[in-house]
C-alpha cells in the first residue's frame, strides 16, 4: 500500500471545469492545473493505488450510467481515503477527486443530461449530500457503515430510491437515524421508501431528532412503515 | 415586535412549548491540556469566535489542536416544568436535558446528555467536548429538555404526551473554530437601521440600501423597520423554516447589490483598466472572468468597461450580468429548501 497526499482543487480552480471538459471533449493538462492544486491543510494522505484499481475494474467491467456502480465503488472509496470528517468537509478536496484524478469515473456514471447537472458531479459538495459524484460515495458509507460493516452501505446503493429519499432529506445527517431508516427501509418498495420518509421527517416537526437512539428511531420508523405499506 | 415573534413560536407546536425555557450559559473553554480560558462574552452574544485561539501560526496550515472543551451550565426553571409538564408530573419531569452538537460542514449531528430522567428544577455543570477530527467551520450548540416517556392522557390537554418529544430549549451558540477562507474579502459592511429615522435613508418600504456616499467603501442598509425580516435576517442557525427563509431573503438582496457593485465597478474601470478601490477589485476578481467565459482578468474588465459604455451592447451585458448573478447565487436551491421546509416534503 503506498500512501499518497491528498491535495485540493482551488476556489479559482473550479473555472477550468467548462463544458466540454465535462463532456469529456477536452481534457485539462498538469500545467493549466498546477496553478489551482494545493495541498490539503495537515497534509492528510490515503491509499489512492487502492482507489485507482477499484474505478479501472468498475470502468472495464461496468456499463456506462450502471448505478450499481456506486454500490462496487463505495467501500473501496472510503477505505482508501479513511480521512477525518474534517478533511472530508473541504469542498476542495472532492473537487481535485472528481476533477482531475477521477474524471473518466465522473463521464462513465453520470450520463451528461445537462451542464448545471453535470456541473454539480463535478464541482458539488460540503453538505449537499447528494451532489459530487465521488463525495456521495463517501459520506453515504460514513453515515451508514459499522466499523468494518458495509452491508447497510451496500443495501442503500443497491436502491437508488433509498439513496434519493433518504440522504436528500436533513435528518440523514444524524447516523443513528439514517441507519435505523436504511435498514428498515432496506426490502420496502419506492411508494414506502417515499412515504415513510415523508413522514418521518413531518413527525420530526415534534419530536427531537438528536434525543433518538438508533433503537428509539427504529422502534418510530417500524410503525411509519407499518402505516406506509 | 421580537418578543411577540418568540411568543408565536411557543404557541405554533400542538403542545406547550418553552423556545427561551431552558438557561444555557457558556463561561469558558479549554484547548486539549491547557488553562481553562474565561468566555467574556456581552449580555445577548451568541458568536464565540475561538478560531484566533487555536488558529496555527502558519494561516496556510492545519491549526494546532485536537480537542476543545467547553465550560458552563445548564438551568432548568421552576416555570418551565410548570409550563410544559401536567401536574401529577412535576416533582418527577419525565425528561431528559441535553445539548446539542452539530456542524454543517462536516455533516455532523450529536449530543452530550446532561442530564438523564427525571430532570428536576435546577442548575447543572455542563462540558462539551468538540474533538477538531469530526468539526470546521461553525459549531452549533444548542441546549434542549425533551420527554422520555410516552403518556396516556384520558382527557385533551396542552402539554406534549409523546417520548422523544422537545418540550423546552435554549440559546443557541455558534462556536467558530475556523475562519472562512475568504473571509477578508467582505469588502463593503452592513449595518440595520430604521430608514424611517435617518434622513440620508430612502422612504417608503424599501428593503435595503446600497449606499455609496463613501466610494471607496460602500454601506449595504438593511431597514429595520420591516423587523420581522430584520429578524429572520440575523438567524444563524442552519436548518428549519426561519434559516431557509433567511436564505432565499440574502439571495433577493444580494442580487440587487451585486448588480449594483458591477455596474458601479465596470463604469469605474479606468482606460487602463484599473480601479482605485479594493471592493473594486474583488468585484472584478470574482466575476468578470466569468462574464467573459476567459481566464484573464484584465481583458475581462476592458470588456466589461466597454460594455457598459456603448448603447449598442449595455443591454447584452445586463443580460450577461443576470445570467452570472443566476449562477453565482443559485438562487433556485435555497428556494427549494424553503419551499421543502414549507410543505412539509
Amino acid at each position: 500500500m503506498t500512501e499518497t497526499e491528498l491535495h485540493r482543487l482551488t476556489e479559482d480552480g473550479r473555472r477550468l471545469v467548462g463544458e466540454s471538459f465535462m463532456k469529456g471533449e477536452a481534457t485539462l493538462t498538469d500545467e493549466q492545473l498546477s496553478e489551482y492544486v494545493e495541498p490539503m491543510p495537515g497534509h492528510p494522505t490515503a491509499d489512492l493505488d487502492r482507489i485507482d484499481s477499484a474505478v479501472e475494474q468498475v470502468l472495464t467491467e461496468y456499463p456506462e450510467y450502471d448505478t450499481d456502480i456506486d454500490g462496487a465503488l463505495a467501500e473501496e472509496i472510503y477505505c482508501g481515503l479513511d480521512i477525518t470528517r474534517r478533511t472530508a468537509g473541504d469542498p476542495g478536496l472532492w473537487h481535485w477527486l472528481a476533477v482531475v484524478r477521477y474524471p473518466d469515473l465522473v463521464r462513465h456514471r453520470w450520463e451528461y443530461r445537462s451542464e448545471e447537472a453535470m456541473r454539480e458531479k463535478f464541482l458539488g459538495a460540503g453538505s449537499d449530500l447528494y451532489s459530487n459524484a465521488i463525495h456521495r460515495l463517501w459520506w453515504i458509507a460514513e453515515l451508514t457503515s459499522h466499523g468494518d460493516d458495509y452491508s447497510t452501505t451496500d443495501a442503500v446503493f443497491a436502491n437508488q430510491t433509498m439513496v434519493n429519499k433518504v440522504f436528500d432529506r436533513w435528518f440523514a445527517r444524524y447516523q443513528p437515524a439514517v441507519r435505523a431508516m436504511c435498514d428498515e427501509l432496506e426490502d420496502e418498495p419506492s411508494r414506502v421508501i417515499d412515504e415513510t420518509t415523508r413522514r418521518f421527517n413531518h413527525a420530526l416537526t415534534n419530536v427531537q431528532l438528536e434525543g433518538l437512539s438508533e433503537n428509539e428511531a427504529r422502534e418510530m420508523i417500524r410503525e411509519i412503515v407499518a402505516e406506509s405499506r | 415586535m421580537t418578543r411577540h415573534s418568540q411568543r408565536h413560536r411557543t404557541t405554533t407546536l400542538p403542545f406547550s412549548y418553552r423556545d427561551k425555557g431552558v438557561d444555557f450559559e457558556l463561561d469558558s473553554f479549554t484547548v486539549d491540556d491547557g488553562n481553562q480560558t474565561a468566555l467574556e462574552l456581552n449580555p445577548a452574544q451568541t458568536e464565540i469566535d475561538l478560531a484566533s485561539a487555536v488558529s496555527s501560526s502558519d494561516s496556510s496550515d492545519e491549526p494546532d489542536w485536537n480537542t476543545i472543551t467547553l465550560h458552563g451550565k445548564l438551568r432548568l426553571p421552576e416555570e418551565t416544568v410548570q409550563a410544559v409538564f401536567p401536574q401529577d408530573e412535576r416533582t418527577h419531569p419525565p425528561a431528559k436535558l441535553y445539548v446539542t452538537i452539530r456542524c454543517h460542514e462536516t455533516i455532523y449531528r450529536d449530543r452530550v446528555v446532561i442530564s438523564e430522567a427525571p430532570t428536576t428544577p435546577g442548575e447543572h455543570d455542563v462540558t462539551l467536548e468538540v474533538p477538531k477530527s469530526t468539526v470546521r467551520g461553525t459549531v452549533e450548540l444548542r441546549p434542549y429538555l425533551v420527554r422520555t416517556e410516552s403518556r396516556s392522557e384520558k382527557e385533551l390537554n396542552d402539554y406534549a404526551d409523546q417520548k422523544n418529544f422537545r418540550v423546552a430549549s435554549g440559546t443557541l451558540y455558534y462556536v467558530v473554530v475556523d475562519r472562512p477562507d475568504d473571509e477578508e474579502r467582505a469588502a463593503i459592511d452592513g449595518e440595520r437601521v430604521r430608514f424611517s429615522q435617518n434622513a440620508h435613508l430612502p422612504d417608503g418600504n424599501k428593503l435595503y440600501y446600497l449606499d455609496f456616499r463613501n466610494e471607496s467603501r460602500p454601506k449595504l442598509w438593511i431597514n429595520s423597520d420591516h423587523p420581522r425580516i430584520a429578524e429572520v435576517l440575523q438567524s444563524r442557525g442552519s436548518v428549519g423554516a426561519e434559516a431557509r427563509m433567511r436564505d432565499v431573503i440574502l439571495d433577493q438582496v444580494s442580487y440587487g447589490v451585486w448588480v449594483q457593485l458591477l455596474v458601479r465597478v465596470g463604469s469605474a474601470v479606468d482606460v487602463e483598466g484599473d480601479v482605485e478601490h479594493e471592493w473594486q477589485e474583488m468585484v472584478l476578481q470574482t466575476f468578470a472572468r466569468n462574464l467573459y467565459d476567459t481566464s484573464d482578468v484584465s481583458e475581462a474588465t476592458h470588456r466589461l468597461r466597454d460594455d457598459l459604455s456603448d448603447p449598442q451592447t449595455l443591454p447584452h451585458v445586463i443580460q450577461r450580468i443576470d445570467s452570472e448573478l443566476q449562477e453565482y447565487i443559485n438562487p433556485r436551491e435555497q428556494l427549494i429548501h424553503l419551499m421543502e421546509e414549507g410543505l412539509q416534503i
